[in-house]
């Protein structure tokens, strides 16, 4: 009965440092991971904050919440240390994103816009080198880690005809609004600037926890936090001097603000060690 | 026909050695267990708890089944797997015949019962509803006649007869503590000791034993705090061979003993001595047929059974550092077993750890303390505790010295004095060249020859002659008559040891070796910041890199909390665990591993008992102390495991864990007002909550010399892949060579 006492006692005051060498999780210190990611963005739905967003229904909107955004990460690391490893991050991520509907946009004095523009596909490609680190007697790839990391998140459109509504107005006078639908690749000849891709710094913070299933598997859960870096384009998409709509800016501007209403993702994957 | 004649004598010797073989003192070794391994040791306790709850209990409800089966069974492997307890050896077979007596009429009751022996010198005995009942080597050294260690099991066998466990168990605190499960499991309230000496009166009478070791038994429980006998402790013990010990450094007066019968018992659970003796005496007048019988199984037996529960209460001694106590119990003991080597061996341990001790200021932990001082051995202790540490390490030497000098064949004691030597050369306190070339008589009887002559005058050359340096040098001599100081005494009467040339070569080896440590703290000391972290790293590498191929593993203790309470089924459920996680992690990383686990003991029976109860032993002696290196008392028993697995490594290990969300009612709240933290904060809670701490400590079994400890603290749940990894990495790194 002594026995557990004085075992504790004797360990704690006298030993506290071992093996600073890293023999890796069972010898293995590389590892891949597999994750399958998702978010739900119920506060921005819950919250709201005036957002909705509309689908397209024939040649009619209807409106709609973004429900149900998916994703996939593959990370390849290397447990540096038995508490440090560091580790590259590639994947996708596919959402819809609510753009700007602007019931009256001035642009001049005279002159306002109606716009209304159905939720577009977005797919976001990440590249994130990343840093990973545990308490100092963690066995990495293995348990809970924090991860950090700085990267590129590179946002296209997705391809395909999307459904807006677009009128041009004069104080006092009410233009009818007219109904277009396009891809973004052919948005002209309605004052919208043809699209590019939106390239944002990020910054990744994520903790993560492997439970091995095998000796040279794991399964893997955790959150990723993820926050763009940089300015988010101001609301001012449209300019009289010329007279098109910065399609590339709104859609900059829905990415920043989807993933700033989604910015957590929860993932579940599996980890592969060897 | 002489054949016949030839082969019933030999029948007739090894039935009177199978019933009763007397001990030989003089070549004593620990009690160990014998013959075949009880089912109680071997099976898990989650399968009694099943077994115990099948069976159910009338009086309990289901809640209460559980609780009770759970912790009493949990409570009572504790103890059986303490390495204390021993079963089948000359104790526990004697007092398995007393009982055998005690209920000779009734066969079914006996049959439910069994007796084992717990190593402790705390006088007790308790039955659990269980039906085991254990008695403590502290109660059989007090006892003075089998009569009144009848009187005791009758009692305990009253409380298992009447269910007192079951109905004094308390529900909410799951009946025990966990730090003190003997004492725990030995407390009914004063109406259930009643009832239990009313019956156990009765049981007695049936037996046919004395009326008078009734009333006797009670005395010797009220003084069992004290030593074994109350024997005059001389103040010229010490003295012999030219070494003198002043009269003055004993107590002047006698120590009265305290006890009383009639002490305060309102916060007791017993009741007072007198109350027990006066309602005792009223049962024994209801009985008419009283016997003068005191010892059924003869005189001599019983005081063989006693002298080994006193022999190994030395032992318990040693083991929890109570130096003072051990001396004056092989100082009663040699009295009658002047020749035997086991009390020798445990004396040089003895004086060897009380040196260790009082070198680092810790001598009082080893004695009593001066308000506890009572009876004869208080001058023992009043002595110890007077002596300067200067004082002690003299008398130690001479005590180690002389042990070694007549025994030197004796392998364990020569391997004290080897370890005595390096102690002594590693200790600042103690300077050779300070001490006397004279042994005490002479070096006074110089004294006292130079006193006469201090009439004359000095003469003038001696002055002008001597330099200043060599005047200081002249009064720091002990060899100088007119420094003799009788307060000194332990400058001399060392003068022996000093011209011992196979002594000095010793001492020199060891205390160049010790320099050699010292000069490398020094240079240390002298280093950069950055070149001591530089050296410290590698240091660190260096020495843990044991080269280990071999390594004799003792089950793991896991423990995992639930609400801050031990989840006793989940803990067995994780050691068996963790048991597999070391052997396959042990195998990967190229060690071949030796168990010693209790799980196992149905296949490996007793002699797997015993190695795991002595490694524990070692354990517990070890750790009792992280400062001071203790001479492993079983030396030769694990010596001979040592040899037996072919390595002198064994690996203790501990895991402790425990689940609790990192969430606070304030944090949520905070986290709410500002939002989006809670997004961070709850998750993080949630995963992070998992607490896990591994130990592991490597022990060389030879040499009793911690050879490295590991302190893991992860947050992860304690699943056997995370154990083994972890313990793969440690195994991994002990594996290699430097």
């Amino acid at each position: 009965m002594k026995y557990y006492i004085i075992f504790i006692v004797t360990l704690l005051i006298s030993f506290s440092s071992f093996s600073q060498k890293n023999n890796g999780y069972y010898g293995k210190r590389f590892f891949v991971d597999v994750e399958g990611l998702a978010n739900f963005p119920l506060f921005s739905n819950i919250l709201s904050l005036g957002q909705y967003g509309y689908k397209a229904n024939g040649k009619n909107f209807v409106t709609a919440k973004d429900k149900f955004n998916t994703g996939f990460r593959i990370n390849a690391g290397y447990a540096v240390k038995r508490n440090l490893g560091l580790s590259i991050e590639y994947g996708q991520d596919y959402s819809s994103v609510y753009m700007d509907n602007y019931d009256q946009m001035y642009y001049d004095e005279y002159n306002y816009l109606y716009v209304k523009h159905e939720m577009i596909d977005v797919k976001t490609t990440v590249f994130i080198p990343k840093i990973e680190f545990a308490t100092s007697k963690a066995l990495l790839p293995m348990g809970i880690s924090h991860q950090i990391g700085f990267g590129i998140a590179n946002s296209r459109v997705a391809e395909k005809n999307y459904l807006y509504q677009y009128t041009d107005s004069y104080y006092g006078i009410d233009y009818s609004p007219t109904l277009y639908s396009t891809s973004t690749t052919d948005l002209d000849p309605v004052n919208f600037e043809k699209f590019k891709t939106v390239k944002k710094i990020v910054l990744l913070y994520a903790l993560n926890m492997r439970t091995p299933i095998t000796k040279s598997l794991m399964f893997n859960y955790g959150i990723k936090y993820t926050i763009n870096i940089g300015k988010t384009p101001n609301e001012y998409y449209y300019s009289y001097s010329e007279p098109k709509l910065n399609y590339t800016k709104m859609v900059e501007n829905a990415v920043a603000r989807h993933r700033g209403f989604s910015f957590m993702n929860a993932f579940v994957g599996l980890t592969f060690v060897f | 026909m002489i054949k016949l004649k030839l082969s019933l004598s030999i029948f007739s010797l090894l039935s009177f050695v199978t019933l009763y073989s007397q001990v030989d003192f003089n070549n004593y070794t620990t009690a160990k267990s014998k013959g075949k391994i009880p089912v109680d040791f071997t099976k898990q306790t989650y399968t009694k708890v099943q077994e115990d709850i099948k069976k159910g209990k009338e009086e309990l409800n289901q809640n209460q089944e559980r609780v009770f089966f759970e912790g009493t069974n949990y409570a009572i492997d504790e103890i059986l797997h303490s390495g204390l307890v021993i079963y089948g050896d000359e104790m526990s077979n004697y007092i398995s015949e007393v009982a055998d007596h005690l209920l000779k009429n009734d066969s079914d009751l006996r049959s439910q019962l069994r007796f084992y022996i717990i190593k402790s010198n705390s006088s007790n005995a308790f039955s659990t509803d269980q039906g085991i009942v254990f008695v403590t080597t502290g109660l059989l050294s007090q006892l003075t006649s089998e009569a009144q260690i009848a009187y005791v099991l009758a009692h305990e066998i009253s409380h298992y007869t009447e269910k007192h466990v079951v109905e004094t168990f308390d529900y909410k605190t799951k009946g025990y503590r966990q730090s003190d499960r003997i004492a725990s499991l030995s407390q009914y309230s004063k109406e259930k000791e009643f009832e239990a000496d009313k019956l156990g009166v009765k049981l007695y009478n049936a037996a046919g034993y004395s009326e008078e070791e009734i009333i006797s038994t009670f005395d010797v429980l009220m003084y069992s705090y004290l030593p074994f006998d109350e024997v005059v402790f001389p103040i010229s013990y010490f003295n012999k061979d030219g070494f003198y010990v002043p009269n003055t450094l004993f107590p002047s007066k006698k120590y009265e003993i305290k006890a009383i019968e009639d002490y305060d018992d309102s916060n007791s659970s017993h009741p007072n001595i007198k109350k027990r003796k006066e309602a005792a005496e009223i049962e024994i007048g209801t009985y008419s047929n009283w016997t003068d019988v005191t010892q059924r199984l003869g005189e001599e037996r019983f005081k063989e059974i006693r002298n080994i529960a006193r022999f190994e209460s030395v032992r318990n001694d040693i083991i929890d550092n109570q130096y003072g106590n051990a001396l004056y119990s092989i100082f009663i003991l040699e009295k009658d077993f002047p020749n035997s080597m086991y009390l020798k061996r445990m004396k040089a341990q003895t004086w060897m750890n009380l040196m260790l001790y009082k070198a680092e200021n810790k001598s009082s932990q080893t004695i009593q303390k001066t308000s506890e001082l009572e009876g004869e051995s208080a001058s023992l202790h009043f002595f110890l505790k007077k002596l300067s540490k200067e004082a002690l390490i003299s008398l130690s030497l001479r005590q180690v010295y002389d042990l070694y000098k007549s025994n030197q064949n004796d392998e364990e004691i020569k391997a004290v004095y080897t370890k005595f030597i390096k102690d002594l050369a590693e200790n600042s306190q103690f300077k050779l060249e300070k001490l006397s070339k004279k042994s005490f008589n002479e070096a006074a009887q110089d004294f006292l020859k130079i006193s006469k002559d201090s009439i004359k005058p000095v003469e003038k050359d001696t002055v002008t002659k001597t330099s200043k340096y060599d005047k200081i040098k002249s009064k720091k001599n002990a060899d100088n008559p007119t420094n003799f100081d009788s307060t000194k005494f332990y400058l001399y009467g060392l003068n022996d040891i000093l011209e011992d040339k196979l002594f000095a070569d010793l001492y020199a080896e060891k205390k160049a070796d010790w320099d050699k440590i010292e000069k490398e703290k020094e240079d240390y000391n002298a280093l950069s910041k950055k070149e001591k972290k530089a050296y410290d790293k590698e240091k660190a590498l260096n020495s843990e890199n044991l080269g280990i191929k071999e390594l004799i593993v003792v089950e793991p203790m896991v423990r995992s909390y639930k609400h801050g309470e031990v989840d006793n089924i989940k803990s067995e459920k994780l050691e068996s665990d963790f048991s597999e996680a070391i052997e396959s992690s042990a195998e990967l990383a190229g060690i071949k591993t030796y168990s010693v686990d209790s799980r196992t003991l149905a296949t490996k029976g007793t002699q797997g008992y015993n190695e795991r109860s002595i490694l524990i032993n070692m354990l517990n002696q070890i750790a009792s102390d992280e400062d001071i290196n203790i001479f492993p008392v079983d030396y030769q028993l694990l010596k001979q495991i040592s040899t037996d697995y072919g390595t002198s490594k064994v690996m203790f290990s501990l895991v402790e864990h425990e689940y609790s969300a990192n969430i606070s009612a304030s944090g949520v709240l905070s986290s709410i007002i500002i939002y989006p933290i809670l997004l961070i904060y709850v998750p993080v809670g949630i995963l992070s909550g998992s607490n896990t701490e591994m130990n592991m400590l490597i022990l060389d079994l030879e040499s009793g010399k911690i050879e490295n400890g590991v302190s893991y603290y992860f947050k992860d749940s304690p699943k056997k892949l995370q154990l083994g990894a972890h313990v793969y990495d440690i195994l991994k790194t002990l594996g290699e060579t430097n």
